[in-house]
């Protein structure tokens, strides 16, 4: 008999492992305000966050236009070419608010709107504290480092803590908090695009899958074979080997852990249900947010109660071609906005699950021939049944160029923090007023903690 | 019998094998350095002469896409340097011939190209350093690009030959392409206009700056951050530079452009050409001081702008750690980085931003050559996902490569693929450090950015259908796939032990783990069915390169 038999196949590989075992750690520093008296702890509700990235900086100008003749005439002499035509705005009816027109290649987002289950923030960005037009000229306020740069505008909306670099995303230092209430910690916390800044920290990343689900290994993952066996046996077990590097061991950590979770959760997936709603083809958003509604929608089996999810759609850089790309990837968006509130309607979730979206920043009100560059305060959007929907939050700002609200050949000064959206979106989630300072630092510099969009 | 199954290779694959990679004289570019320039040019070199074989393999690791296992001996009697002068003075093979003599019909085949150029090629240092290059001066197929298979070849030929050129003069080409116009928008990039409240374009004028040459914070010679009083990093420019650089880049367009604003001749190949009626005369404040005069020509502004960044102190910190992190270790230490930015910043012949004294300088410091000895647990870096394939296809070199041969969607899968990254800041960002024991001793850990619970599973089963199904021993071969070459590890076979020493050395380079060995051996014993030697080979093969110990290059 060979050595190898001697020793016995393990079943079904790393299955003992538990769950807690999965987490990259927790981080030390939270671990005490963890164990603080919290709202959602003892709940058995469910909730979930949803984040749209708009990955290039969308240029929420396009989508969102004042339809008042005055209004509109500084929007479009700021714009020139490259304004939206009052033909191509479907008007959003709102109580008293602003007149507002959505593109009409965003249709969808129309009736979302008008239904109630859809508002919109007005001019909302990274900032650090308060920042007005001329404090901005005189140099007295802290501005965000690296304003108008991508990558670092990216990073800093999805991490918000403060001017210094960080590696703490506020998606991954609130899950911090949320994870240990939840029976498969690793599944607080999932990318439907892979690595973001949002849900990674010092200590957390978020578990990556990918919108066909989990995934099997070659030639190793067919739990019923005899042949396979020997080969993920003992691949497995060369897993459990100690490693001094850092780089072996941490790829070692990683292998193991998407060994575990593809067993884990690859069972689960099978019992998710097909959706009515029908999906939009060839649509890449949509795809992620139906694997999002599949794991939402087997919260019970999995045992969660509170989970954040990161989504992504490219393309939004436009610095070329505006008028021709634009429509395109506003009918994505607005399409799969739609599909997955339908989906939780169809769970009888949509009080549960609030969808918003993010991005790098908003673009110039001034052209560049054919397209728009890097701006700042930008229009963004929450959907879900429990955002108080129909509004419009926040005045419009004035769209003329380098007029009251914006610098530097129309770069829009945000009159919101990311912070405060942020603040007002994981509230919600339950998180307390004492862990929201934890994890937004800057939120203390403003004095609306709220903004209000929620029910 | 063991070698009875090597009949089953069907001969009409070898009838069938059509072009091999590299190949031709046509398609190669004259070597850009000669003489050799001497090593002894970085201070703190290592003491040249020759190498153990597992030090030989570890130069391999560093200066090509993997070792080829013939050469490992020629190498370690070589030494360091002279296998650098040797593959410094190789002809240059380019991508566009290989693209051109191949199936280009097909979508992506730039991708298929580039694979066999990484695979077959002679000239492996040189291909090594412009596919880091291609990670810093990124552009990509991925959006809308990659219909321009022909032009993107070019682009990077223009790396390959500057790969030990000067990067003033990479940066120029680069600049002008018209495929980097197309992907950072500087192509018909035109002056204010008032009147329609167009100003210019500012990507390229960013990227260019914050991407390619200088960063976004001043650095020290060593490439670490200066501070403020405050521990504030010190910005290198501000958006005022932005806006200036973007006027700078005004009135550029395709060579054969009939009209500057929507031109129905696209040449996407040859240098872009000025307009002097779309470039802004006015005058420009430039970085350190540097003012612009009114009255330039587009060629004259670029020229001095490009002068103006290029003469940027942090230059050679910032072009220098990237490469070495490219080539040889994530966290290399700041005296490392020095060294190396110093013979960027002037050779021994009094040239600022010579690419080969700099890769010389690289391969040839003793930190390159011994860092694992002093820092056994952090030097080194995790493999590229597309590193750990061309390793395993360089380890079993396939007779011939198919003209079926298609991995054109390696992204899919690896996270990765030339010339095929999803932004301009590349697969991963240098700075990225993974939760945990890597981030809290402050390393960075740039490729396991692109590693994750779903990509390395991706990985591993790239790895398990490239070794256990696409050998020259399985009976039908898929012509699409490599065929890795296993006949000297079948003669290894009937001695486990030797064939695991084998598989130690052209693989792991002598380094692999007691705890590795007895389960390969446990593997291997397992298979016990008739007719099961080449099963066990590739079990064996399959288990190593797809081991935690295969993932790090040491």
């Amino acid at each position: 008999m060979s050595e190898y038999n001697r020793r016995k196949f393990l079943k079904r590989g790393c299955q003992a492992i538990s769950t807690a075992g999965l987490a990259l750690g927790a981080n030390p520093m939270l671990t005490l305000a963890r164990a603080a008296e919290t709202d959602f702890a003892a709940s058995s509700d469910y909730r979930a966050l949803v984040c749209i990235f708009l990955q290039g900086g969308s240029d929420g100008f396009s989508l969102f236009v004042p339809t008042a003749s005055g209004e509109y005439q500084d929007y479009a002499n700021s714009r020139k070419a490259l304004a939206v035509d009052r033909s191509n705005l479907l008007d959003l009816s709102t109580q008293s608010g602003p007149q507002i027109g959505v593109h009409s290649a965003a249709a969808p987002l129309q009736s979302l709107f008008n239904d109630g289950k859809l508002s919109m923030l007005s001019n909302v960005g990274n900032l650090i504290e308060p920042t007005t037009i001329q404090q901005y000229k005189d140099k007295t306020v802290s501005l965000p480092a690296q304003l108008f740069s991508h990558s670092d505008q990216e990073i800093q909306w999805q991490q918000l803590q403060g001017q210094l670099s960080s590696r703490n995303g506020w998606g991954a230092l609130a899950s911090s908090y949320l994870q240990g209430q939840q029976q498969r910690d690793y599944l607080t916390s999932v990318s439907l695009s892979g690595s973001n800044y949002w849900q990674s920290s010092e200590t957390l990343r978020p578990l990556s899958i990918q919108s066909e689900g989990v995934i099997d290994y070659a030639g190793m993952g067919d739990l019923s074979s005899d042949w396979q066996a020997p080969r993920r046996e003992i691949f497995t077990q060369l897993l459990r080997q100690k490693h001094s590097h850092v780089l072996t061991s941490a790829y070692t950590d990683l292998q193991q852990r998407a060994y575990s979770i593809t067993t884990d959760l690859g069972d689960a997936l099978t019992a998710a249900p097909n959706f009515i709603a029908s999906k939009p083809l060839e649509n890449e958003l949509a795809d992620q947010l139906e694997m999002v509604a599949q794991l939402i929608s087997l919260r019970e089996t999995l045992g969660m109660t509170r989970q954040i999810f990161f989504v992504r759609m490219k393309g939004w850089d436009v610095h070329d071609s505006q008028s021709r790309d634009l429509p395109g990837l506003f009918t994505q968006l607005a399409e799969s906005m739609q599909f997955f509130q339908t989906t939780m309607e169809e769970i009888g979730l949509a009080e549960s699950v609030m969808a918003f979206t993010a991005s790098d920043f908003g673009r110039t009100l001034s052209g560049n021939g054919d397209g728009t560059d890097h701006g700042w305060g930008n229009h963004h959007m929450i959907m879900g049944g429990g955002v108080a929907g129909s509004e419009i939050y926040g005045s419009i700002p004035r769209m003329s160029l380098d007029g009251p609200d914006s610098v530097r050949n129309g770069r829009v000064v945000p009159a919101w923090s990311a912070t405060q959206y942020s603040a007002t979106l994981l509230r919600w989630l339950g998180l307390s007023d004492e862990m929201l300072d934890q994890v937004l630092p800057d939120l203390v510099n403003f004095e609306q903690r709220d903004l209000g969009f929620v029910v | 019998m063991i070698y009875a199954t090597k009949k089953l290779l069907p001969i009409t694959l070898l009838l069938l094998a059509g072009c091999g990679g590299g190949g031709g004289s046509s398609i190669n570019v004259p070597p850009a350095v000669s003489p050799a320039l001497p090593a002894t040019e970085v201070a703190n070199a290592a003491p040249d002469g020759p190498l153990s074989q597992r030090e030989a393999f570890r130069l391999l690791q560093q200066g090509t896409f993997g070792p080829d296992p013939d050469q490992i001996d020629a190498v370690a009697a070589m030494g360091p340097e002279a296998w650098i002068n040797q593959q410094m003075a190789l002809p240059g093979t380019q991508l566009r011939p290989t693209l051109l003599s191949g199936r280009y019909d097909r979508w992506n085949e730039y991708i298929n190209s580039w694979w066999r150029i990484a695979i077959q090629s002679d000239d492996q240092l040189r291909q090594r350093v412009a596919f880091a290059l291609s990670q810093i001066l990124v552009v990509s197929g991925e959006n809308g690009l990659g219909s321009e298979q022909e032009a993107i070849t070019a682009y990077y030929d223009i790396l390959v030959r500057h790969a030990f050129g000067n990067y003033r003069d990479l940066l120029e080409e680069v600049t002008l392409n018209p495929i980097m116009g197309e992907y950072l928008s500087m192509k018909g990039n035109q002056k204010p206009d008032v009147e329609k409240n167009i100003r210019p374009d500012e990507n390229y004028a960013r990227e260019l700056l914050q991407l390619f040459t200088i960063g976004l914070s001043e650095l020290n010679p060593d490439g670490t951050e200066k501070r403020d009083a405050d521990g504030i990093p010190i910005p290198s420019y501000t958006q005022q530079h932005v806006e200036a650089f973007a006027h700078v880049f005004t009135g550029w367009h395709f060579a054969n452009a009939e009209d500057f604003r929507w031109p129905k001749n696209k040449d996407f190949i040859n240098p872009m050409v000025a307009w002097p009626e779309y470039h802004d005369m006015g005058e420009k404040e430039l970085i350190l001081g540097k003012v612009l005069p009114a009255g330039q020509s587009a060629e004259e502004d670029l020229k001095d702008a490009l002068d103006t960044i290029f003469n940027h102190p942090n230059v050679g910190p910032f072009i220098s750690k990237q490469l070495i992190q490219r080539l040889v270790t994530s966290n290399p230490t700041p005296g490392y980085v020095k060294d190396v930015a110093a013979v960027f910043n002037r050779n021994i012949n009094g040239e600022r931003g010579n690419l080969a004294s700099t890769v010389k300088a690289i391969l040839m410091h003793s930190e390159a050559r011994s860092g694992h000895l002093e820092n056994p647990n952090t030097f080194g870096k995790t493999k590229e996902p597309l590193l750990r394939l061309t390793q395993l296809w360089r380890a079993f070199p396939p007779d011939v490569i198919h003209s079926d041969f298609d991995y054109a969607w390696a992204t899919e899968e690896l996270q990765q693929a030339p010339l095929r990254s999803p932004t301009v800041f590349n697969f991963f960002r240098p700075e990225f450090s993974q939760p945990g024991e890597i981030a809290d001793n402050g390393l960075v850990s740039p490729e396991l950015q692109i590693l994750d619970e779903n990509s390395i599973i991706t990985l591993t089963s790239r790895l398990a259908a490239s070794v256990l199904w696409s050998h020259n021993y399985t009976s039908n071969p898929n012509t699409k796939r490599i065929t890795i070459n296993i006949d000297k590890e079948m003669q290894l076979e009937p001695d486990p032990d030797a064939l695991i020493e084998h598989l130690n050395m052209v693989l792991l380079g002598g380094q692999m783990s007691e705890g590795l060995k007895q389960e390969v051996k446990l593997l291997m014993a397992s298979r016990t069915n008739k007719n099961a030697a080449s099963l066990r080979v590739v079990e064996a093969i399959f288990l190593i390169v797809s081991s935690p110990e295969a993932s790090v290059q040491i």
